[in-house]
């Protein structure tokens, strides 16, 4: 039997502002995407009566954002905050309430501004105010300041464990790259082969810089209704046809191997049984991409290939154009722009539309996932053009 | 002149305990007195159990290197002149994992399982911290 949530919403709108290093307020920034979304839906302010919000790094919007666009009358509207499972986390909870009749239509939008003029993108994630107590301070001493050292440790282990390769990690950049040249609104456009990958400045090693995100200012915003609804505004519906989280707190102990098995094990096969398929029925992915490491291990962890097998499976141009697995079809957060989970979500909108003009893959059944802190925060959805 | 320490870690009542066994080569990590689980860093209350009766014990400071990169850029005082720095995350014998660095090591000598123990480096003014090297 189908599960109910199964088709029950689509997304209708999307609005993505310009990215990169735009010098606006984190506010201005999604004030202007969720009127982008709307124009986009064919929808009035006045249409909405669910805002979700998620701010990025900078910290730069929160729920007075409903006040600075002028929604009077709201059933929904509340801050969230799960770090790169964010967005999955908003569209799930969009869902949940419409079709529990909380609400009808429902914006999710995600901004951040962490980037000034003049300063480097790194120094954007490592600049944290006041002194931590004693013992987390340790950690800035050893120099695991940030997301990065840990990734790369993680990294490093699946190397050593299973013979990965820096050539594997170059190979996840290179193909996104060749869908990034696709994308004009991607910010890093230029061919990329892997002796320019591996001439790239080692930030902590196993990553060079080009296996890192792109720090970005934006704001992208999506608009979530019931199917019904959906099938009578001005874009082609993007059924949500399966969806799920799961959070896994590392405790710290030995025998825990958390950097190799994250979250996405518990997520996908709960995303997969509400959307009824199996893993051998998607087309294409959008996996959350915030260093080339987390692409190899969501793919192994979602069962596209086994743990350990990652490497290889990436090694072959599988996820780039013309591949067999077309995947962060519009650069993904390493070569278009960072936006936490709104890179995979917006880009897997566009696909489900067939909207990517040169780049439009097969779009039957798109996997789309976020993570968040060091590989702990997951929510996946199942997107798909057709309704089940 | 005077070495700038701002960046020297200042024990409070909650970890105390740690800096003070450093200081005299003995690697302490925090305990649950009820279910025995080990903490690391220090938690106010037991993450495994949720009581508050908690203790600090000596651990041997032997472990397998769960797992290792290669800080390449200079994000702190203390990594200056010695980069790379090798991050190391240890998986103590006791059964809790600790974050480090590895010292006295090629670079291309770590690998993931390679034995190590525990020693100390002294930071300016009489503060000691632990690091590892192999075994």
């Amino acid at each position: 039997m189908k599960h109910p949530m199964n088709s029950a919403v689509a997304i209708t709108g999307l609005g993505i502002t310009e990215m990169g290093r735009v010098y606006r307020d984190a506010e201005d920034l999604a004030t202007e995407a969720v009127f982008l979304a709307l124009e986009d839906a064919g929808l009035e302010k006045s249409d909405l009566d669910g805002l979700l919000i998620n701010a990025g790094i900078s910290d730069g919007v929160g729920v007075p954002l409903h006040m600075s666009l002028g929604l009077k009358e709201l059933n929904l509207l509340t801050y969230m905050q799960g770090y790169g499972s964010s967005a999955g986390q908003m569209v799930q909870y969009a869902a949940m309430a419409i079709a529990n009749g909380l609400a009808r239509t429902v914006c999710c939008v995600f901004s951040d501004a962490p980037l000034q003029e003049n300063k480097r993108s790194g120094a954007v994630s490592y600049t944290k105010p006041g002194q931590p107590d004693a013992m987390a301070s340790l950690d800035t001493l050893y120099g695991f300041a940030g997301a990065l050292p840990k990734y790369a440790l993680a990294a490093q282990r699946h190397m050593d464990l299973f013979g990965t390769t820096q050539d594997h990690l170059g190979a996840v950049a290179i193909a996104q790259r060749r869908w990034a040249g696709m994308n004009p609104r991607a910010s890093k456009r230029e061919p990329l082969d892997m002796a320019a990958y591996s001439a790239s400045p080692w930030v902590v090693e196993p990553f060079h810089v080009l296996d890192c995100c792109l720090v970005s200012n934006g704001s992208v915003a999506v608009i979530v209704t019931s199917a019904e609804r959906a099938r009578d505004l001005k874009q082609p519906p993007v059924y949500l046809r399966g969806f799920a989280q799961a959070h896994n707190h590392d405790t710290g102990q030995a025998g825990h191997d958390s950097l190799i098995y994250t979250a996405a094990v518990q997520s996908a096969p709960r995303a997969l049984a509400m959307a009824d398929v199996t893993i051998r029925d998607i087309n294409q992915c959008q996996i959350y991409d915030c260093y080339t490491y987390t692409v190899i291990a969501t793919l192994e962890d979602y069962g596209f290939c086994e743990k350990g097998e990652g490497g290889p499976f990436v090694a072959d141009g599988r996820l780039g154009p013309g591949g067999a697995l077309p995947t962060n079809t519009g650069g993904g957060e390493l070569s278009s722009f960072y936006m936490w989970g709104m890179t995979p979500i917006s880009e897997a909108v566009i696909q489900g539309r067939g909207q990517g003009g040169e780049r439009q893959a097969p779009n039957e059944l798109i996997m789309v996932s976020g993570n968040g802190g060091l590989l702990a925060y997951h929510a996946t959805l199942v997107l798909s053009p057709q309704a089940a | 002149m005077t070495e700038s320490t701002h960046w020297l870690p200042e024990p409070n009542e909650h970890n105390r305990p740690f800096f003070e066994g450093a200081c005299l080569g003995e690697l302490r990590i925090q305990s649950c007195i009820g279910c025995r689980g080990w903490m690391y860093p220090a938690k106010k209350r037991c993450q495994h159990c949720g009581s508050k009766a908690l203790t600090w014990q000596a651990v041997s400071g032997s472990g397998k290197l769960y797992s290792h990169a290669r800080l390449q850029r200079v994000y702190h005082p203390r990594h200056e002149g010695r980069l790379p720095v090798i991050l190391a995350l240890i998986d103590l014998e006791e059964g809790v994992r600790v974050s480090s660095n590895l010292v006295n090591c090629q670079p291309s000598d770590a690998k993931v399982g390679m034995a190590v123990h525990v020693v100390f480096e002294e930071l300016p003014h009489g503060v000691f911290i632990p690091v590892f090297q192999p075994a």
